[in-house]
């Protein structure tokens, strides 16, 4: 009885390493135990040979032709690079002609918002803010008092007159438009303390009718300009004085003062023309 | 060009070069995918989705055995396959198998015609047989027994341990060796005892 129950252990051991025995997968030590056992346990030794049979059929088992071709399709041919360059150089220049119609538009409308009598000193807006084109406008006005002003005053500071008409522009010229603060930088040039009634009078022909009241410098310089002429001339020594070193800039031509816009115009024009040039090139090699 | 040039070649997008690498194992992965689903068909789509997968992925491929990484993908998809199509009936191996196949199978014992009848039932039932043993067994036994992947190499493919894949082969083994008993009849068992011993 205990032989039969050990002989039944040693087979429940040795029956799942019968399969790595067919691959000789065992070690030297379970091989030669299982080898041990299999010369005094007949049960187990057919159970062997059917798994070695087993495994026998199973390589003998006919190798299946393959029904079609597994082949992969080569991908279609990617585009090469000149036509990936043409999107770009195309794309570049509808980039550039876009903005450069933005800025002629917006130039245009700087124009427009100049008053009509400015538009033919202005010839171009000069700058991209409202600021910008009262500093510019500002100048304008003060050389034209000046002219009129220059017999009665021909010592008359006019670099000083326009550099501080420009520095002097109050805010508001920002809510008028640029067109309001023309008037006061105007009416500032009598420059000597001697009565300049013919300044006044160019001040106030220059000064727009839409002047606004309200505006402090506007009151103070267009309405009362004949009568407090003297005092506004004392003011202008005393300015003269606490600035001596004029702005050079404020000596420049009109269209000198504006060229970043203009160069920006110019700019944008000769990128805008070399890329549908390399563009149209592109088109060709590509076709 | 050897194999690690045609991967190198395959991996920077060039088709012809891993077509070559198709042309090589297209036999071994559609067998492996046909012994394991019992469908041609199936098979046939299986195989052709392992080529597509392998030649998307193998950037990813890090080395080691190329075989054993396209029969990972190939077996997944098998396994894919047979939980989609559980319930579809299968294509019976007599409509793919002829018997000039099972005939070559057996040339080198130049059997009479009785026993290749008899081999021919025979194979027909061990294949019968293979169905029905759970898909990691059969699995283990088909790459094992059927096209001699070495241990190591059918871990790698089914991606577990030594240890597993011994336990597997040994109980899918056994399995099939007690369905080949129930057809005593079909087996030349004597004259195997005569061979062994």
């Amino acid at each position: 009885m205990v032989f039969g129950h050990r002989r039944a252990t040693e087979c429940e051991r040795s029956r799942p390493l019968l399969s790595a025995h067919v691959d000789r997968r065992l070690s030297p030590a379970e091989e030669n135990a299982l080898e041990a056992h299999l010369a005094t346990c007949e049960a187990c030794a057919e159970h062997l040979r059917a798994l070695r049979l087993t495994v026998d059929l199973l390589g003998q088992l006919p190798h299946v032709p393959v029904p079609r071709s597994f082949l992969l399709e080569a991908p279609a041919p990617v585009p090469h690079r000149p036509f990936l360059w043409y999107y770009y150089f195309r794309n570049a220049s509808g980039a550039v002609a876009a903005l450069l119609v933005a800025l002629l538009a917006f130039s245009y409308v700087m124009q427009a918002a100049l008053p009509v009598e400015m538009r033919s000193a202005a010839p171009r807006p000069a700058a991209g803010s409202t600021r910008g084109a009262a500093e510019s406008s500002a100048p304008v006005q003060a050389e034209q008092a000046n002219e009129v002003a220059r017999p009665a005053a021909p010592e008359a500071p006019m670099k000083a007159a326009g550099e501080r008409a420009a520095a002097s522009t109050p805010s508001p010229a920002a809510a008028d438009g640029g067109a309001a603060p023309a008037a006061p930088v105007a009416a500032a040039p009598p420059a000597k303390p001697a009565p300049a009634p013919t300044a006044g009078a160019a001040a106030l022909a220059a000064a727009p009718a839409s002047a606004s009241p309200e505006t402090p410098a506007t009151a103070v310089a267009a309405g009362p300009t004949v009568a407090t002429a003297p005092p506004s001339g004392q003011l202008a020594r005393d300015r003269q004085a606490e600035e001596p070193a004029a702005d050079p800039a404020a000596t420049l031509p009109i269209a000198a003062r504006s060229w970043p816009m203009r160069e920006l115009e110019w700019g944008l024009g000769v990128l805008l023309g070399a890329l549908a040039v390399a563009t149209i090139i592109l088109r060709g090699k590509a076709a | 060009m050897d194999e690690a040039e045609l991967i190198k070649a395959g991996q920077r997008g060039d088709v012809s070069a891993f077509n070559r690498m198709v042309l090589a194992y297209q036999g071994l992965v559609y067998n492996v995918c046909y012994r394991t689903l019992n469908d041609a068909e199936a098979a046939a789509d299986v195989t052709q989705d392992t080529f597509l997968s392998a030649f998307q992925a193998l950037k990813g491929f890090r080395g080691g055995s190329f075989k054993a990484w396209l029969l990972r993908i190939a077996t997944n998809g098998c396994y894919d396959q047979l939980r989609r199509n559980k319930r579809r009936p299968t294509t019976p191996l007599d409509d793919v198998v002829g018997d000039a196949e099972v005939a070559t199978a057996f040339a080198d014992h130049k059997p009479g015609p009785e026993e290749q009848a008899l081999r021919r039932e025979l194979l027909e039932y061990l294949e019968q047989g293979l169905t029905t043993l759970p898909v990691e067994q059969r699995t283990v036994v088909i790459l094992s027994d059927v096209h001699q992947l070495s241990y190591e190499e059918i871990a790698e493919v089914t991606g577990t341990a030594l240890g597993t894949v011994k336990s597997r082969l040994s109980r899918g083994r056994g399995h099939l060796r007690d369905f080949l008993l129930r057809h005593r009849e079909l087996l030349p068992l004597q004259r195997r005892h005569d061979n062994v011993r």
